[in-house]
């Protein structure tokens, strides 16, 4: 490792792997590092699908020969792995019963391998001369005379170095440290914290492989709290004609136990019959904090890309996005000194969550968990056998079951006025009483 | 607080929320550097898969003695050398 670069690239996930492939490619000396040892594996919980609908974040990506198309952009990236074409999402309630939301031309989203896209991206960073540095940490980036001070720890010593560079990448994901050390930190609202665990399931005996799956509602763990997602997909060494794992994940406010849920739904839970023979291949895990978008991803010479910059996530693929503008963006502001605006406007229109009322609306979506079982048991079998158009999209969703609900509302009054009140009310709630609930 | 190592799944969640940097990442778990660890079970609350539990090193309640000052008799602080020093790099 020197101590001089001119673009210090912290974090390899979707978004610093882009970053580091396009600016090795344009010549630069780049340093990426990570605080992993194997850069392409992957530990964290993550949905890792491709979200096909048009216009997610501004942009709309689609599967051509098996790679990764960004239309906008005019980005391709290499993918090798494979796809499942999920055709359905569907919110359920404990009872079984059903809000489901349907694409079965595209795909309400194709859940890929991100293993596969990582691996890729690395090998062409490298391969254009990319120095790529495992097993640290950064702490800190500080804007200095003629550039950036980045200060570095290793993850087994602890030991602290320092760069220095002309622009740093913050690409360290939803708890950036980079971000936590910067002023524009100090513009973000905190929401709460969330912890996830994730098991990798083969064997199960599950009629919904072809669907995007959201447990909806108290009864599904003991634990009364938390949401059940799954999803399937395949693993980065299944070979043709292997069938895909059953990703199920389980979110829930910090100290909250997590994994204790995921067992929980698995051993006791409704639907624990599918599972009787399952058998865990790979764990993950991953905590979370949530603030609102940083509205301004640049300081100085830091910019901010991804996660870091984002409420929640920008998702894989929109990582890789504004991975590639902000390199871009640099590119230019080395040349001209100036730039950056190309990258901070594009963020600011084109991610959802930076919009007033974004994140009221995904919030909601998630909010409705907070029904008693028996009322959404109610709803859903309002809708149940129902087929609505739409995606699997924080963004959108949460609009598509809002139409859907309410257009049994004059029912609702009829049968269940307490209910149709609970839901009526839920609509105005405000983000702050959701996290609070 | 320690890393129950089998148990870990790497996720990295616990080792930037460390306020005494005690965790260490290695071979892609989490290790807990029992000498910087101050067991405030930080890092207990981020684990989604419930791999850091309390090693109890500490009795559960400390009792403070307001009345004695072990410090008494020192200089003041001001004709001290500084004990911090820069680094010699």
């Amino acid at each position: 490792m020197k101590t001089m670069y001119d673009f210090v690239i912290i974090g390899a996930g979707p978004a610093g792997l882009m970053i580091a492939r396009e600016l090795a490619a344009a010549k630069q000396r780049v340093l990426l590092v990570d605080i992993k040892k194997d850069i392409e594996k992957v530990s964290r919980s993550c949905c890792t699908m491709l979200i096909n609908e048009p216009n997610t974040h501004g942009e709309t990506v689609r599967v051509v020969d098996n790679n990764l198309h960004f239309e906008k952009t005019g980005l391709t990236v290499k993918y090798t792995g494979r796809f499942v074409k999920m055709i359905k999402s569907s919110r359920m309630s404990p009872g079984g019963h059903k809000l489901t939301m349907v694409n079965r031309k595209e795909g309400v989203a194709l859940p890929y391998t991100k293993e596969v896209i990582l691996k890729n991206l690395l090998d062409e960073a490298v391969a254009n001369g990319a120095e790529v540095v495992t097993q640290t940490a950064g702490i800190r980036a500080e804007n200095v005379d003629g550039g950036v001070r980045v200060l570095l720890r290793h993850a087994r010593s602890r030991k602290v170095y320092e760069v220095r560079c002309r622009i740093a990448f913050a690409a360290d994901g939803v708890n950036s440290q980079i971000v936590n050390g910067l002023e524009l930190f100090k513009t973000r609202k905190y929401f709460g914290s969330f912890r996830v665990a994730s098991y990798f399931l083969d064997n199960v005996d599950y009629p919904y492989w072809d669907s995007w799956i959201t447990c909806v509602g108290k009864g599904h763990t003991r634990y009364d709290r938390g949401q059940v997602y799954m999803v399937p997909k395949y693993l980065p060494d299944a070979a043709e004609g292997d069938k895909p794992i059953l990703d199920v994940f389980c979110g829930t406010p910090f100290g909250m136990p997590a994994q204790k849920g995921l067992d929980s739904f698995l051993r006791e839970g409704p639907f624990r019959d599918w599972f009787r023979n399952a058998k865990i291949v790979h764990k993950a895990a991953c905590a979370l904090n949530f603030y609102t978008c940083i509205m301004n991803p640049v300081e100085g010479n830091i910019v901010v890309v991804g996660d870091a910059a984002a409420f929640i996530e920008t998702y894989c693929q929109s990582a890789m996005m504004y991975g590639y503008r902000a390199a871009r963006a640099s590119l230019k502001v080395l040349e001209t000194g100036t730039g950056y605006d190309d990258y901070t406007n594009f963020w600011r229109e084109s991610f959802e969550y930076c919009w007033p009322g974004e994140i009221e609306k995904a919030l909601q979506g998630f909010g409705l968990g907070q029904l008693s079982d028996e009322a959404l048991d109610y709803i859903f079998s309002l809708t149940d056998g129902e087929e609505y158009e739409g995606y699997v999209s924080e963004n959108t969703a949460p609009d598509v079951m809002k139409k859907a609900i309410m257009s049994h509302i004059d029912q609702m009054r009829r049968e269940r006025p307490e209910i149709a009140a609970v839901i009526e009310k839920h609509w105005k709630a405000s983000a702050e009483d959701i996290v609070q609930a | 607080m320690k890393a129950h190592r089998d148990i870990c799944v790497g996720c990295g969640a616990c080792i930037n929320l460390c306020p005494r940097l005690a965790i260490r990442f290695i071979d892609g778990k989490s290790f807990i550097d029992q000498q910087s660890c101050i067991e405030c079970g930080t890092c207990r609350d981020a684990c989604g898969v419930d791999a850091l539990q309390a090693d109890c090193r500490f009795p559960d309640l400390l009792l403070l003695n307001s009345y004695s000052n072990p410090f008494e008799g020192e200089a003041p602080a001001g004709d001290q050398e500084s004990p911090v020093k820069d680094s010699p790099e």
